[in-house]
């Protein structure tokens, strides 16, 4: 088991259908070795390395069926509907997003978190909402990213939200598909909405996947529906749902999404740098290269809308009034915390003191206790913390899905404003080294500077009466958009946008599906259990697609105990594959604690070292 | 045709682009949603278009009024009337409002919201009489427009006659019960604002404004031209010369092609950018409304001072959210309907997917804020390429240079005006035939929820079967997409979503998309 703990192999073989890593990506429906090493758990640097921010999967294994799977009617050889279109030359993407409720934690001096004279004022009897959980405030809806889960741990997502919505993004010459699962809201049965996804922006889109209900359809509780998008136009974008616009908009249901040029598209670049636009987008020399970027979603809460919903009442949106204006759906101080993240098990994550790694990257630590201060954020994953080092060259993508109109200050920076709406800003046209940025509802700026000295400086809505202030008068930058540029000497290169840690797989990275094969292996189902001898066998059978060019070797397959720690090797034993029948297990495990009742892990593995999916096996 | 007149011989039909030869839609017939709750019983009546007058013909686009034509070519009159009345909101609501009526020959005069859009050539002169029969002051003013005169001098801010120095009115007014007269000359194309110069944080409120559109003259469009038109993104690509139009191609398009302004380099052309395809002409003046406030002016009608604006400001409370004085899913309705018979100007857009060779021309947007705060208007389904803010063209006079940019969301601030096209392209040419597909089948319809605008299909032109309880309001298989405030709050009727300041965008098939469809849609 130790294998599964060396940092070599968990950067390596990460695309488990074309065998390269030269993209870091992996295929969304088998479990790679390094969501295997998620779930399974191999101590907090493997842990580390493979978190993603899809979360709990503790709930129990009473529909073990995978979910992850082609959507409905596609050709299992070519992964494609056999008389639809064909894949565009740079491949397929495969998100999926599920739509649910929850809660989230806006600053207040409630949470000893934020510091006595850091919090907002109570605003009886609307925040901090009555109802919410421990360290949260106030009821929000979400989407959230499950790629690669089952349906078990989908379902599992149901009441876990996330805010704003996970931050995706491709590159023009791919199609990405995203699988969206309305799971219901966990608070309000009563409320039988349905959701959708609207890409803001998206040229030429057909109604059926722009999101709207009224024109075309929307995705009801319990079903799930696949999106398609083929983008032409690099630029920064946005998503929300559509349904019931005004209300699920402002609850929480609104991410960004941006499009890379064709990688191809190297003109005027250096080294590891990206730009925003291309060639075919008028950007003619590179003028939109950064070495950094982040992605900064607007928007703002009225305290009284969200706890309405949260309590069964009606809201009139044209009362609408903000209390807390955020930025990636955080508000100061809460901006400036790391990025944070769940695990398919529910651990928690945060860059938070973890130190950097060899690279000079932010580490991830786990966060031990679940309700404690550092776990306040885990339904707001995002930083906004701008970190960067002198002469770099800075993106901010900034996109507005609140009601009001922002206005960005940033004191010390001289600031290009170098796309507006997604299209490159013609040189002739610019307007340059600006020091405010205007913003309004549904329009998306691409902010770019170059790090000047070693410092810090701020930058905020410089409406300065969005910020809610603080009972004592002490702080009244509290609760508004606001955030920091911290210019540090010597950085390691940025790997993915907003100073993720590097991971491979987090809420913005996705995997890519060359070619859209199909699954390489996947669980199709499961039974049972009989204990007997203190020996527990448990049989199943899984499905291994026909071009898996591995096979399955008979010694390796895994199980793991109910109660045993999740994290840790020792939760793992290897079991033996015992019918000999291709495709089909009869696993016993040996010694008495495996027949404990409760729920069962169990996964192959092929010769090359790969992971089936898990198979959850309740006894 | 226009809604109030279109004389024969007029001199505004030698320059008039075939605009005028405004395409007569079918209106959809059960168009209603279901916030449309008071007029649904009139919605229902099928309305056959061709027996009714001219004058209240249901079209779709824009309406221009013409005023009467004097004697002397270019000069034109503007016959307005201030007067009250009451507009119908979807949820039901009567809201009292003032507006400027049109009592030209032809029209009766009625209290209408908004105002006549007073079309007129670049160069003609302009003359509106203004009666007022509110029992406050009121008067006009032209942002916008050089050298207005009134009664034959210069316009300018009217001092209260108190002493006081106070500011009585921007421009000269009339006294309830009277006339005032204004005069100018329409000296640059674009799309301008008029509204209440009295009282205007009231009045404009109340209804007292309307649009003025002029047009270039002495401009042409030739074949040339067409093939010319530059393409989005990179310069130096055309539109439609590069993708498959040939001179005939251009020479049958020719006759639909209109110009909202003149090149600023090269005298006597249209900018390429402005060309536009005259049948698919709209305005789309966005306003709001504070019901209570509506509701004071109502109750003291005799008394309207009793407002009192130290205390109001911080009361206003905008509820209803208005394109050309309706809100969706009035927006949608034809313009005439006769169920909204104060609110004659709809909103609908109908483009048919862009194609070099038959349909390489853009649709016109013309947008007027004339609420106090800005509108962020976002078309669904395309950029549209903001060519103009308030009636200049955004190239440089001398340089050349293009400041025009494409927009997903359209920033139209408070007494500004900004004219954008937009078009749509089949990108993907999804179509029900092999290898046309969508890369995936979906799931059935039963597992979705759909809409009252969705035809059933994914394909263009095409229908499918709709869940028990779907309208179906489609007619030949056509996209509908949306267009409406992104301050989300205003997409609703007092905060009841898909309402408000929202509009469709149809998408028709073109007949070979059709198939075997029949009829044409619309």
């Amino acid at each position: 088991m130790n294998r599964r703990t060396n940092a070599d192999g968990l950067k390596g073989h990460t695309d488990v259908t074309s065998g390269s890593d030269n993209d870091n990506r992996i295929f969304a429906a088998p479990f790679g070795r390094r969501k295997f090493l998620a779930l399974g758990g191999a101590g907090v640097a493997a842990l580390a390395s493979s978190a993603t921010a899809v979360a709990l999967i503790r709930a129990g294994g009473s529909n073990p069926t995978p979910r992850s799977r082609p959507p409905v009617g596609v050709d299992p050889a070519t992964g494609r509907e056999p008389t639809g279109k064909s894949a565009p030359a740079g491949g397929v993407r495969h998100l999926e997003l599920v739509g649910t409720d929850g809660w989230v934690s806006m600053p207040s001096r409630m949470n000893n978190f934020v510091g006595p004279s850091m919090g907002a004022s109570v605003i009886d009897p609307y925040f901090p909402d009555p109802l919410a959980e421990a360290n949260k405030t106030t009821f929000a809806f979400c989407f959230r990213n499950v790629t690669g889960l089952d349906q078990a741990q989908v379902a599992a997502q149901k009441g876990h939200t996330q805010t704003c919505a996970p931050l995706f993004y491709s590159t023009v010459g791919e199609e990405i598909w995203v699988t969206l699962t309305n799971l219901g809201l966990a608070l309000r049965p009563d409320l039988v909405d349905s959701h959708t996804i609207h890409w803001h922006g998206f040229r030429n889109a057909i109604p059926f996947y722009d999101g709207v209900p009224e024109s075309s359809i929307a995705v009801p509780i319990g079903r799930d529906f696949t999106y398609v998008y083929r983008p032409e136009d690099a630029g920064t974008y946005m998503y929300h749902c559509h349904f019931e616009d005004v209300e699920h908009v402002t609850m929480g249901m609104h991410g960004i999404v941006f499009v890379k040029p064709n990688p191809s598209d190297r003109v005027g670049l250096v080294g590891v740098q990206q730009k925003a636009y291309g060639v075919t987008d008028g950007d003619l020399t590179g003028e939109t290269r950064y070495d950094r970027e982040y992605a900064i979603m607007l928007s703002e809460i009225d305290t009284r809308a969200h706890f309405n919903d949260a309590h069964i009442q009606a809201t009139d949106w044209t009362d609408f009034h903000a209390d807390f204006w955020t930025m990636n759906g955080r508000a100061y101080p809460d901006t400036l915390e790391p990025n944070g993240v769940r695990d398919e098990n529910g651990q928690l994550y945060s860059q938070r003191d973890g130190g950097v790694d060899a690279n000079g990257v932010a580490k991830l630590t786990r966060i031990v206790d679940f309700t404690s201060d550092e776990s306040r954020l885990y339904s707001q994953p995002l930083s906004s913390l701008v970190q960067c080092s002198p002469g770099e060259r800075i993106l901010i993508r900034f996109a507005n899905l609140g009601f009001l109109d922002h206005s960005f200050s940033f004191p010390g920076l001289e600031v290009d404003v170098l796309g507006r709406d997604s299209r490159y800003v013609p040189t002739s046209a610019q307007r340059k080294s600006t020091d405010a940025i205007q913003i309004g509802p549904g329009e998306s700026r691409d902010v770019f500077f170059t790090a000047p000295a070693e410092g810090m400086y701020p930058f905020f809505d410089r409406g300065l009466s969005h910020y809610t202030g603080s009972d004592d008068g002490t702080n009244e930058w509290v609760g508004g958009q606001r955030s920091e540029v911290r210019v540090i000497a010597g950085l390691a290169p940025q790997l993915k946008p907003n100073g993720w840690a590097g991971e491979d797989l987090w809420h913005g990275e996705f995997p890519l599906a060359a070619a859209h094969t199909a699954p390489l292996v996947t669980a199709t189902g499961t039974r049972t259990n009989i204990p007997r001898n203190r020996i527990t066998s448990i049989t199943g059978t899984v499905r291994v697609d026909a071009n898996v060019p591995g096979t399955f070797l008979s010694n390796l397959w895994w199980v793991k105990a109910p109660g045993a720690p999740a994290n840790t090797d020792a939760a793992w034993r290897s079991a033996l594959f015992t019918t000999g029948v291709p495709n089909t297990f009869d696993v016993r495990v040996g010694n008495g604690s495996a027949s404990t009742k409760g729920t069962y892990w169990v996964l192959a593995q092929d010769s090359a070292g790969v992971y089936s999916a898990p198979v959850m096996v309740t006894i | 045709m226009n809604n109030h007149l279109f004389k024969s011989g007029d001199a505004m039909r030698a320059n008039e682009p075939k605009a005028a030869l405004r395409r007569h839609h079918k209106p959809l017939l059960v168009w209603l949603g279901a916030a449309g709750i008071c007029a649904t019983a009139a919605a229902l009546v099928p309305i056959n278009s061709t027996s009714r007058a001219q004058a209240t013909a249901e079209t779709q686009g824009m309406v221009c009024t013409y005023g009467d034509t004097v004697t002397t070519p270019g000069h034109r009159v503007f016959n307005l009337t201030a007067i009250d009345g009451y507009t119908s909101e979807p949820d039901g609501n009567a809201i009292y409002n003032w507006g400027y009526a049109y009592t030209g020959p032809g029209a009766t005069g009625a209290f209408q919201l908004p105002g006549p859009v007073l079309c007129a050539n670049q160069g003609d002169v302009i003359d509106v009489n203004l009666t007022n029969t509110l029992p406050v002051a009121t008067s006009i003013q032209f942002p916008g427009q050089n050298n207005v005169t009134s009664n034959g001098t210069p316009v300018g801010p009217v001092p209260d006659p108190d002493g006081s120095g106070n500011l009585r009115s921007l421009v000269p007014e009339a006294a309830a019960g009277a006339t005032v007269s204004y005069s100018f000359t329409a000296g640059q194309a674009g799309t301008y604002l008029y509204e209440s110069g009295s009282d205007p944080q009231l009045q404009v409120q109340m209804g007292l404004f309307g649009a003025v559109v002029v047009r270039p003259v002495g401009v042409t469009i030739t074949v040339e031209d067409l093939l010319a038109i530059p393409a989005d993104g990179p310069t130096g690509v055309t539109s439609n010369g590069e993708r498959g139009m040939t001179s005939a191609d251009a020479m049958k398009v020719l006759p639909h092609a209109a110009c909202a302004y003149a090149s600023p380099t090269v005298p006597g052309k249209c900018d390429p950018l402005s060309i536009y395809d005259s049948g698919r002409e709209n305005i789309l003046m966005l306003s709001e409304v504070d019901p209570g406030l509506h509701n004071f002016m109502e109750q003291h009608k005799g008394t309207p001072s009793m407002l009192t604006w130290n205390g109001y400001p911080g009361a206003y409370e905008a509820h209803y959210f208005m394109i050309n004085g309706r809100s969706m899913p009035d927006t949608i309705a034809p313009n005439n309907a006769p169920w909204l018979p104060s609110q004659p100007y709809g909103a609908l857009a109908t483009v048919q997917p862009w194609d070099a060779k038959v349909n390489p021309l853009d649709a016109m947007l013309r947008y007027v804020g004339v609420g106090i705060t800005g509108y962020d208007f976002h078309p669904h389904s395309n950029h549209e390429h903001v060519i103009a803010e308030d009636g200049a063209l955004m190239k440089g006079a001398v340089s050349g240079n293009d400041n025009t940019e494409e927009k997903f969301n359209i920033m139209v601030a408070p007494g500004s005006t900004v004219d954008a096209t937009f078009r749509w392209t089949n990108e993907e040419g999804y179509s029900n035939t092999d290898g046309h597909r969508l890369p995936v089948t979906w799931p059935n319809g039963l597992n979705l929820t759909e809409g009252d605008f969705w035809s059933g299909s994914p394909y263009l032109g095409e229908s499918g079967q709709l869940n028990p309880g779907i309208l179906g309001k489609t007619q030949c298989g056509e996209y509908y997409h949306v267009a409406h405030s992104h301050d989300l709050t205003q997409a609703t009727n007092y905060g009841i979503t898909f309402g408000g300041m929202l509009t469709l965008i149809k998408v028709e098939p073109p007949a070979n998309v059709q198939g075997t469809l029949t009829p044409v849609c619309g």
